[in-house]
């Protein structure tokens, strides 16, 4: 699942994951990531931080309540000047992490390394 | 769901013939885990059964591993058999087969 | 699908002014780097800004501004990481690779379905291979110093009579040695998953999972993890690599990476970091292949070799060699940590400082247009919020004046925060001549310096954009035609570098910018010669020494004797003298032979809105630009019926002055009165000129509304406005009246002489 407010990350995002093989479900923020989440099996969920609505933070907490995505890894989608935004996702329980801009095969490998065969 | 005793177990002779869950992956741990701890004060032979293993992460791997080393502590048995591929899969990568014995092999 | 397609070119377009934004500042970096090449921090930004280039490249799939911008970064890395350092040649060698990105990025976004034209392809070809000859030296010296290194450090403890611990064990494999916190699982991070990832790195040779740490069923938590591993790896990767592999876990587990034939010494620390049992794990290493039973048998004796050999030695100075050891070896295991740490450290602090910098310059992209739209919208408040005023004024209820008031000074304020917004400091394009004077200089061998002062004088963006044409040629000239060579300098008692100034400041409402050299001057002799020769004026025409200067602007003059490839374009100085026209500017010259030639430009600073002076001519209403009025006197009635192009004496200055109702063919409105009995003095460029006008109407603030095709022609008149009664009112171009009073009263005055 990738959830980003801006619609052409998304785009590029998705793009880039369905060209692998992946199938990806959209959220436009946090509130709306959690929504189309739920009764979904994911393996991944790729969101950027600054969103409206709920941002990704939160977004990350509130996943890692609910029993059946605590364990799904979260990967935050981050700028270089996000390092304090990055320390406190990480808090939060997002370990991985790509800065924008990204290369799509840089997604890919971040990709790989958390999602299992 | 978790792990269940198959038809074969016998009380008597303490053989257990386990059936495992289709999901051995983190979510599934702490259930399949309480499974195990059950059977394990229960019988003291066990007969895995890999076949129906769908998902499996270091979490499965790890609870085979400390069901043996359990089985080796207090000199009861562990066997597996059936792997299904997704198991074969990751035991392959953690080149870890060889550290359990095979009743089919 | 289609949507896909927008987001795609909506990117490609934030893309292309991203990179020619970063582009340009790479540019101005490098030559800033040629005064300071040893800021840290401009190395750091010009890294930084290629790297971004590339980042970008790489979402839209722009491969060939990916594959060359990668080698000038890595080179730039290089230099950032003081492993080269910038000399000329590199410095030319980066300028021309930033010109390549430059032409490849505009390729791809042109083009972006076409290859790249032979031409780009080869000159890139060609620098990449320049480029590569850095890294190649580079590279290579960074590996003998890494192997270097460890033989040298074999040879000294050998010398220190300890042998064993320091020999290279002989597998080929890199060695990593894992082991994962208890939480990773629960991170939702599966070591799995890395395993799998790093045989894309190199091949898996063997793989031990260790579950030492594991406890009992009964009591374990089953979702904490509790395995190690123990890997080797054949691959040509770096060290830097194979541990990005694991870099989501790097918080979250002990990782030890040693490189193939590393020393044993390196091995017995690391058996002596992890947390199983010494021998267990020496079992392991040894079952993987990664030491041989004779090395582990000397790693694993070497952990008491402190003691031992303490006993041994008998030298003080050796012992105190010994005792250090330990400390020693944990430094180098450190250093195979180190390295991401050092890293991370690195790369936090490159955040602040960037944050920093963000912070510093944190903007916000608006399109022109919009800004376009809201200038207009702007015009149009101030234009009703003075007829508010005005129409406040006839009720004469003080609450309502008082009210219109207020709103007329924040509609002002409004109105200058809105064209502040289209402010633009010139620095940036005065920047960009750096490097033209560079190349140029070069390429005539000469020496020039330029000098820019006033590089933060802000005006209007459009201007900006306008003016760095003619600017471009009024400098290649200079260099071209102004600057002599540097033994001719010598020769004339001049110093062998010439200077060449920029300089941009404002007065009185105008933007002034001077280019002015050192060089030779304008020779007036060579310059009438050409003038007549080309027919520009007639032969035995008087002309003072600064009408002969102003030759050179125009049509059809060119003073170069051979036509040469940095100035002789085909276009002239009287296309600059039409592009400054065109921004209701006016340049002028001034030189002296021998000494050097100036450029002065005057621009206005915006081209949107003026403070105009409101006067009436016949039945129509006129804006004179209110920066260029001096000063309202009375003409008397003698004066008042004389025809056009007389003088007045003002204070003992003679001024000539125009009746705008003639140049205009004002007619009168019925029953009006001409009046004709005020002058409008206005100064442009040092030269005053009345006005005759009917009335003097006052200030009013002015939204220029650029004229129709059909009145482009119409000379005096730069624009329309509309005023807060809705009338229409022209703006008068005053800069064209007075050069025109200018030659006419030079006619007059040459056909008295002539007479």
């Amino acid at each position: 699942m990738i959830v980003d407010d801006s619609s052409s990350v998304r785009t590029v995002v998705k793009a880039t994951l369905m060209g692998a093989g992946y199938n990806v479900i959209e959220g436009v923020d946090g509130r709306d990531g959690i929504s189309k989440l739920t009764g979904q099996k994911v393996h991944l969920i790729i969101s950027d931080v600054n969103m409206p609505n709920m941002n990704g933070i939160e977004m990350v907490k509130e996943i890692k309540q609910m029993p059946a995505y605590k364990f799904t890894p979260i990967c935050m989608l981050t700028t270089e000047s996000e390092q304090s935004k990055m320390d406190e996702g990480k808090a939060a329980g997002a370990k991985a992490w790509i800065v924008k801009p990204f290369q799509p095969p840089k997604l890919l490998d971040a990709v790989s390394k958390l999602i299992l065969p | 769901m978790a792990f269940s005793k198959d038809k074969g177990s016998d009380k008597k002779k303490g053989l257990c013939k386990i059936a495992a869950d289709s999901d051995m992956s983190i979510y599934a741990a702490a259930e399949n885990h309480e499974a195990l701890i059950s059977f394990y004060t229960e019988f003291n032979n066990f007969e895995i059964n890999l076949s129906a293993v769908e998902e499996i992460d270091s979490s499965g791997i790890q609870l085979l591993l400390a069901l043996k080393h359990s089985a080796e502590k207090d000199g009861k048995q562990m066997t597996l058999n059936s792997a299904s591929s997704p198991v074969s899969e990751v035991m392959d990568v953690l080149n870890i087969k060889g550290q359990f014995n095979w009743s089919d092999k | 699908m289609s949507d896909e397609n927008d987001y795609l070119a909506e990117g490609r377009q934030v893309f292309a002014e991203e990179s020619t934004e970063l582009l340009e500042q790479s540019e101005s970096i490098l030559l800033r780097l040629e005064d300071e090449p040893d800021s840290d921090e401009l190395i750091n930004d010009l890294f930084r800004a290629v790297h971004t280039i590339k980042g970008s490249a790489g979402i839209f799939g722009f491969d060939d501004v990916v594959a060359f911008t990668h080698v000038a970064e890595s080179v730039m890395g290089m230099l950032r990481d003081k492993e080269i350092t910038l000399n000329e040649d590199l410095m030319s060698l980066l300028l021309d690779s930033r010109d390549q990105m430059s032409d490849l990025v505009q390729q791809v976004i042109e083009t972006p379905d076409e290859p790249l034209p032979e031409k780009v392809r080869e000159t890139g070809d060609g620098l990449l291979a320049k480029l590569q000859q850095y890294l190649d030296d580079g590279a290579p010296i960074e590996m003998v110093i890494a192997s270097g290194n460890s033989q040298v450090e074999a040879k000294e403890i050998t010398s220190n009579g300890n042998t064993s611990a320091s020999e290279q064990v002989s597998s080929d494999y890199w060695h990593i040695s894992l082991r994962f916190n208890r939480n990773v699982l629960a991170n939702g991070m599966d070591p799995l998953s890395f395993f799998r990832y790093l045989n894309t790195v190199g091949d898996i040779v063997n793989m031990t999972t260790l579950s030492t740490e594991l406890p009992l069923l009964a009591q374990m938590n089953p979702e904490e993890s509790y395995l190690g591993f123990e890997i080797d790896l054949n691959t040509s990767a770096t060290k830097e690599a194979i541990a990005e592999v694991f870099e989501f876990v790097l918080d979250d587990c002990a990782l030890h990476i040693l490189p193939p034939r590393s020393k044993i010494a390196d091995y017995t620390v690391l058996i002596d970091a992890l947390p199983e049992e010494n021998m267990a794990i020496g079992e392991i290493l040894v079952a993987t292949g990664a030491l041989t039973r004779d090395e582990l048998k000397e790693a694993l004796e070497s952990q008491d070799a402190q003691t031992v050999t303490e006993t041994v030695d008998d030298g003080e100075h050796e012992s105190v060699e010994v005792v250090s050891k330990p400390q020693l070896g944990a430094v180098l295991v450190e250093k195979g940590m180190a390295d991401t740490r050092v890293v991370d450290a690195a790369v936090n602090k490159q955040n602040k400082v960037k944050e920093a910098k963000k912070a510093e310059q944190q903007s916000v992209r608006v399109n022109a247009e919009k800004l376009g739209d809201l200038i207009n919208l702007v015009g149009e408040l101030v234009i009703s919020s003075a007829h508010t005023e005005l129409k406040a004024k006839e009720t004469d209820q003080s609450e309502l004046m008082e009210t219109a008031e207020h709103l007329t000074r924040l509609v002002e304020e409004i109105r200058d925060a809105t064209l502040s917004l289209r402010m633009v400091q010139i620095g940036d394009t005065f920047n960009r001549f750096k490097r033209v004077v560079r190349d140029i200089s070069k390429d005539l061998n000469k020496k020039i310096d330029l000098e820019i002062s006033g590089g933060d004088t802000e005006l209007d963006k459009t201007v900006v954009e306008k003016i760095s044409d003619p600017l471009m040629h009024l400098i290649r000239n200079s260099l071209d035609h102004g600057v002599e060579l540097p033994d001719v300098r010598v020769a004339n008692g001049k110093p062998e570098t010439a200077t060449v100034k920029l300089e941009a400041y404002h007065d009185s409402g105008s933007i002034v910018i001077e280019i002015s050299d050192d060089g030779k001057g304008l020779d007036p002799d060579v310059l009438v010669a050409k003038a007549i020769e080309n027919e520009v004026i007639p032969e035995n025409h008087q002309l003072t020494l600064p009408e002969i200067h102003r030759l050179i602007f125009a049509a059809g003059f060119s003073t170069a004797e051979e036509v040469t490839s940095i100035s002789g374009r085909g276009v002239g100085m009287d296309v600059v003298n039409k592009n400054i026209d065109s921004l209701r500017g006016q340049i002028s010259v001034h030189s002296e032979l021998g000494v050097g030639t100036s450029f002065t430009i005057r621009l206005p600073l915006t081209l949107a809105i003026i403070d105009g002076f409101q006067v009436q001519v016949g039945s129509s209403s006129y804006v004179i630009p209110l920066d260029l009025v001096e000063e309202c006197i009375e003409l008397d009635d003698q004066h008042a019926e004389t025809k056009k192009g007389e003088y007045v004496a003002l204070r003992g200055e003679v001024m000539p002055y125009l009746h705008l109702a003639d140049v205009f063919s004002e007619g009168l409105k019925d029953g009006q009165e001409r009046h004709r009995n005020n002058i409008v003095v206005v100064q442009y460029a040092g030269q005053k000129t009345g006005l005759v006008v009917d009335e003097l109407l006052g200030e009013h603030q002015t939204v220029i509304k650029p004229l129709g095709q059909v009145f482009q022609n119409l000379k005096g008149i730069s624009g329309a406005t509309i005023l807060g009664s809705g009338e229409v009112a022209m703006i008068i171009d005053v800069p064209t009246l007075v050069n025109r009073m200018t030659s006419v009263s030079k006619e007059n005055k040459d056909s008295k002489s002539f007479h």
